[in-house]
């Protein structure tokens, strides 16, 4: 609990921080900042462990550069966790929260100046409220995602829920107890879910006061200038640059015994990764597609529920279908299910088709419902309206919610390591095998490779969504 | 589409092992397993399938799957799994003459359930500065008032310290382990966490000044080719506890056939070759572990820390005991 409140505070406070500064104002570097706080959402959380634990360790990095032994610090406790999660999570609020801030109309900022507020009080006063259901939101995801970690909290020694689930699972072979620890589990984040919907109910402002004209970006200049520069700085020294500094210096370390089969598993993390998204995005544009022409009323309660998904640990997932898979093998009489690649692509469709709806109805929400009309005089049939009219209109969602799709399974684990078929390792898994051989500084020329491309596919979302909102 | 792929690529590796093959589940995830898989797979013609995950999701996947399940071996890295897979009618027993050559009595299952591949003791790494090793005798020495403060371990999750308490609730009865937990925990210099090596660093560091580990992990840790961590291996020095009652508590890595292997005359060639002096020297080598077979020597740095006394208890005592070790570290407080 002290885990989702710690870092559901930092993410909020960080995010809205760099949010607002790269959607308001120009400074110094604030183009490059702006890139450098989505690239956190590129990093697994427990390669952010890992880094961390071996720069601040005992003869760590940060010891070697200042050539002292005695720096060190413990960072595998509470504090540490929630820094960690904070780091790694904190991008979900930047995104959401900087499209918001970006969007607010000049008017508004008109509004602003004749009531002679000065910047500090039109924050709080104006921009926050405004920006709300986009910065809660990106919380929620955070604290989906922290919900469902398992490697992380089990390295830092702390207990969550997902530790009770597999303590009482494997440790008492209670399944149970196991059952009923992951109930309350989904019944909290359910809550949390039904509380989101009423907060956003609640603030549903609309900030396009009929101006469509979006306000100009502040110049920053003097000391103001600087001060931002120093703020994002500080954030991407540590969200960013150590991470990578120290990745880098494994690699180095390792130089001479690389290990290039990790270009192999890279291979195999691409295939699984496009074939997976590709699937799960599809599915989510039909089923959005059809709720749009034939909406009932359980509609929006199966949302929250698929929503659910994403807060269930991955390894909870994977069992469950395991007997899944297991009791239609049964049926069928010969194995087809188990072990197959059908049965891991619908574990990442039970995990992340809650992100994938999201980006889908987004999409759809901006499609003025006249054209659907439209689409029912002049087209054919679905067909013909679904591949002329709604997935040209769609693609940029499409994409970006491909993208999202991509990133999540990349660095996914536990259910991966549990449900892949025979002989088929991914770069997350290889991973996975070097640090608990505790072998850390080999993860790091595997773990860059892993960064390099989400973050390949977080700069592509990131110039989508730019163009979006121009 | 993936399917027809499969399909193809099995028709493939058909074509080039003519021998068939052979399904593992794998809890170990070392580089010197792949090593030695592959020679297998060239010496013998048979193609081995691999999936590695924790221990206790493999057993999990095997108990689902029963008699559908493809794996042939369940490998796992500590007693305590094994034994839970014996008592869940998962495995079946084999007879091998060559097994029984190369393993002791003690590191295999009676019924030939399982068979130890490897061995690891768990034992002291301690600060020699501040330790004088006089002073140190078993476990129990551990719970003595003069270490208050001076000791750290893993979590009571981790399979290993499962293990060793069920030992100690093998010899000792439950009230007196439960003594131990609490004395231990009233002892610790901070609360359980990270993995072994951390807690090598820890006493390194001046944190901690003994540790309970696993001896290959500072062998690891000494020849890692960090040289950090190989400078800090250097300055801690080794306890082998018990010498003088039951002996230094011993952990295996097990590999056993599953009670519906479909290729069940491979699976005992599998183990019978992992089991050999080759493949046993490698093992020995690649990852700091002791031998189970008696005519292979440790690793150059394991020899070094000499000879010891080691418990022969029967592992399946020690598996016996591994749930009620869980409740009992908990009961005391152990994390």
């Amino acid at each position: 609990m002290y885990l989702i409140i710690g870092t559901a505070i930092f993410v909020i406070i960080i995010g809205v921080i760099t949010s607002y500064l790269s959607a308001r104002f120009e400074y110094f570097g604030s183009k490059f900042f702006s890139i450098c706080f989505i690239l956190p959402l590129a990093y697994p959380a427990y390669i952010f462990g890992y880094t961390y634990v071996g720069f601040f360790e005992f003869r760590g990095l940060l010891s070697q550069l200042f050539n002292d032994t005695t720096i060190k610090l413990d960072i595998l406790n509470m504090s540490g966790a929630i820094f960690i999660f904070s780091i790694a999570m904190f991008p979900y609020v930047f995104i959401l929260a900087r499209v918001s801030f970006a969007m607010i109309s000049k008017t508004v900022v008109e509004l602003i100046s004749l009531h002679n507020l000065n910047p500090v009080k039109a924050f709080f006063i104006v921009f926050l409220p405004l920006s709300y259901p986009a910065i809660f939101a990106g919380t929620i995801l955070a604290i989906m995602e922290t919900l469902s970690d398992y490697g992380t909290v089990l390295y830092f020694g702390i207990e969550t829920f997902s530790v009770g689930v597999f303590k009482s699972w494997f440790g008492y072979n209670d399944l149970g107890g196991a059952i009923n620890i992951a109930i309350v589990l989904l019944v909290f984040v359910f809550f949390i879910l039904i509380f989101e919907h009423s907060v956003r109910k609640k603030f549903r402002f609309s900030s396009s006061t009929n101006s469509n004209e979006k306000a100009p970006k502040i110049k920053l200049q003097g000391k103001y200038n600087f001060f931002a520069f120093i703020i994002s700085f500080i954030i991407s020294l540590f969200t960013l640059f150590i991470p990578t500094g120290v990745l880098l210096y494994w690699t180095i370390l390792d130089i001479n015994t690389l290990d290039f089969t990790a270009f192999e598993y890279l291979f195999n993390s691409l295939k699984l990764n496009i074939i997976s998204s590709f699937f799960i995005i599809s599915l989510a544009f039909f089923v959005v597609y059809f709720l749009r022409f034939f909406p009932t009323k359980i509609s929006n309660f199966t949302h929250k529920l698929s929503m659910l998904g994403y807060s269930i640990p991955g390894a909870v997932v994977a069992v469950g279908l395991l007997l899944i898979a297991n009791y239609l093998d049964h049926s069928l009489g010969f194995m087809f299910f188990s072990g197959s690649f059908i049965i891991l692509i619908f574990a990442y469709t039970t995990r992340y088709f809650a992100s994938s709806i999201g980006s889908v109805e987004n999409g759809f929400s901006k499609i003025n419902s006249s054209l659907d009309d439209t689409s029912k005089i002049f087209c054919k049939n679905e067909k013909e309206s679904i591949f002329k009219i709604y997935l040209p209109l769609l693609k940029p969602y499409l994409l970006s919610g491909f993208l999202i799709l991509y990133i999540d399974i990349a660095k996914e684990l536990p259910a991966t390591l549990i449900l892949r078929p025979f002989n088929f390792d991914t770069l997350a898994v290889r991973i996975y095998e070097l640090a608990s051989n505790e072998m850390l500084y080999k993860t790091g020329f595997p773990s860059l490779i892993l960064v390099l491309t989400t973050a390949s596919a977080v700069l592509l979302l990131n110039f989508k969504t730019k163009r979006k909102q121009k | 589409m993936i399917k027809k792929l499969a399909l193809c690529s099995l028709l493939f590796t058909n074509i080039l092992f003519a021998n068939g093959e052979v399904n593992v589940y794998s809890q170990r995830h070392y580089d010197s397993d792949k090593a030695l898989f592959k020679k297998f797979e060239e010496t013998s013609g048979i193609k081995i399938n691999l999936i590695t995950a924790k221990a206790e999701e493999l057993v999990s996947r095997l108990s689902i799957e029963g008699s559908n399940s493809p794996a042939d071996i369940l490998i796992t890295a500590d007693i305590g799994n094994l034994y839970e897979a014996k008592e869940r009618d998962l495995l079946q027993g084999i007879n091998s003459k060559i097994l029984e050559e190369n393993i002791p009595a003690h590191l295999r299952d009676e019924d030939g359930n399982w068979f130890a591949i490897t061995k690891r003791a768990r034992l002291f790494v301690y600060n020699p500065k501040t330790i004088d090793p006089a002073k140190l005798d078993d476990y129990f020495s551990l719970t003595k008032p003069e270490f208050k403060g001076k000791v750290i371990t893993r979590t009571s999750t981790n399979a290993y310290n499962k293990s060793l308490l069920a030992s100690i609730i093998a010899h000792n009865g439950e009230e007196k382990s439960l003594e131990f937990v609490k004395g231990l925990v009233n002892n610790f210099a901070r609360a359980p966490k990270g993995a072994d090596k951390d807690q090598i660093r820890a006493v390194a560091s001046g944190e901690a000044d003994i540790a309970i580990v696993n001896s290959y992990y500072l062998g690891v840790m000494a020849n890692s080719g960090d040289k950090v961590d190989e400078a800090i291996a250097k300055e801690v020095k080794v306890f082998f506890p018990a010498q003088k009652t039951t002996g230094a508590h011993i952990n295996i890595s097990g590999a056993a056939i599953t009670k519906f292997a479909p290729n069940k005359e491979n699976a005992i060639k599998l183990i019978e070759f992992l089991t050999s002096e080759q493949a046993q020297g490698e093992l020995a080598q690649g990852n700091y572990e002791y031998p189970v077979n008696p005519k292979v020597k440790p690793a150059g740095i394991v020899a070094s820390w000499g000879e010891f006394k080691e418990d022969t208890i029967p592992l399946n005592e020690v598996g016996k005991y591994t749930r009620k070790a869980v409740e009992i570290a908990t009961k005391g407080n152990w994390k």
